[in-house]
């Protein structure tokens, strides 16, 4: 029967992570070497910046997107209505100064106290 | 308009950004978990490691920011104690409370994170269970209290989300395949 080095072998051939109900194990959790390994990797860096970049240039391209389409709403609904309906328009917030209880149906649409006669939905 | 409703619209952006980051890093922490493979080919367990921290560190940032932006808003009318103490909100009690159950949730996990060396395996352990729950308490958080939670383009990434989160604890909690080695199966071939 021939013998087979232990060098060779598989980097794979580890066993899988213990289930969910196991006794944790001290192998079985990612080691603190894993991140040291990944902080001193550049690619890890590069990624870290993309993800960031990413998260940050969604946050404001969200606000932007949000706002373009309350204008986009409020230049549509002034064509078609009178600025006491546009008071009326879908929105999701609470109302001002209302208690609403647990249970309770959903609140109407505020009203704003602005001098803007727009609502803050979509 | 921006500037009038800046912290308004602020609130719902981070809010977005920060569900996404969240589900990327739990999905990650499976990943890593699970050893899956991700676009054919597994990826190293540090770089998986180090990404989940930093997605879980990202998502609490815009978390943090949610939450500020929201009381600092001049229309909502949320105080300090309506988004620490939950059903203490009077506006959608219910569904705020969910987002304050998921936010010392997050807290928790990513405390005993950054203090796990301090800790033992078996704290760190059952704390760091405490994602799944935080995972769907903002989910239910942002689909029942959010301004978009209802738009088609937020139903689907949750929709999505939540079958790979899905998907991906189903693996973990199968039984695992005992490994075949590299040895054992040169010697099934010598066998033959």
């Amino acid at each position: 029967m021939p013998t087979v080095d232990p060098r060779c072998m598989d980097p794979m051939d580890t066993p899988p992570y213990e289930p969910f109900d196991a006794e944790p194990t001290e192998r079985s959790l990612p080691d603190e070497s894993l991140a040291r390994t990944a902080a001193a990797n550049p690619s890890s860096d590069r990624t870290k910046k993309v993800v960031a970049i990413a998260a940050v240039a969604s946050f404001f391209t969200a606000m932007i997107g949000m706002a373009a389409a309350r204008s986009g709403d409020s230049g549509s609904s002034s064509t078609t209505t009178t600025p006491a309906t546009t008071n009326a328009t879908t929105d999701d917030g609470p109302q001002l100064g209302s208690q609403v209880q647990p249970g309770a149906a959903q609140p109407a649409p505020p009203s704003f106290g602005r001098g803007d006669t727009s609502s803050r939905g979509s | 308009m921006l500037a009038v409703n800046v912290s308004w619209y602020a609130a719902r952006s981070a809010g977005l950004v920060g569900w996404a980051l969240l589900t990327a890093s739990v999905l990650w922490g499976l990943v890593l978990s699970t050893k899956a493979a991700v676009l054919g080919r597994r990826p190293r367990p540090a770089w998986t490691l180090d990404l989940h921290r930093y997605l879980g560190g990202l998502a609490t940032i815009f978390t943090a920011v949610h939450v500020v932006a929201v009381v600092a808003d001049s229309y909502l009318h949320f105080g300090v104690a309506a988004v620490l103490i939950p059903f203490a909100s009077s506006w959608r009690p219910a569904a705020v409370a969910w987002g304050v159950v998921a936010m010392y949730l997050l807290a928790a996990v990513e405390l005993t994170a950054l203090a796990r060396k301090h800790l033992s395996r078996r704290v760190w352990r059952a704390t760091h269970m405490a994602s799944f729950p935080l995972y769907l308490f903002a989910t239910v958080h942002a689909v029942s209290a959010g301004t978009d939670g209802r738009s088609m383009l937020f139903v689907t990434a949750a929709a999505v989300s939540i079958a790979g989160v899905c998907g991906l604890v189903a693996l973990r909690l199968a039984p695992p395949e005992k490994p075949v080695s590299t040895a054992a199966r040169f010697r099934e071939r010598v066998a033959a």
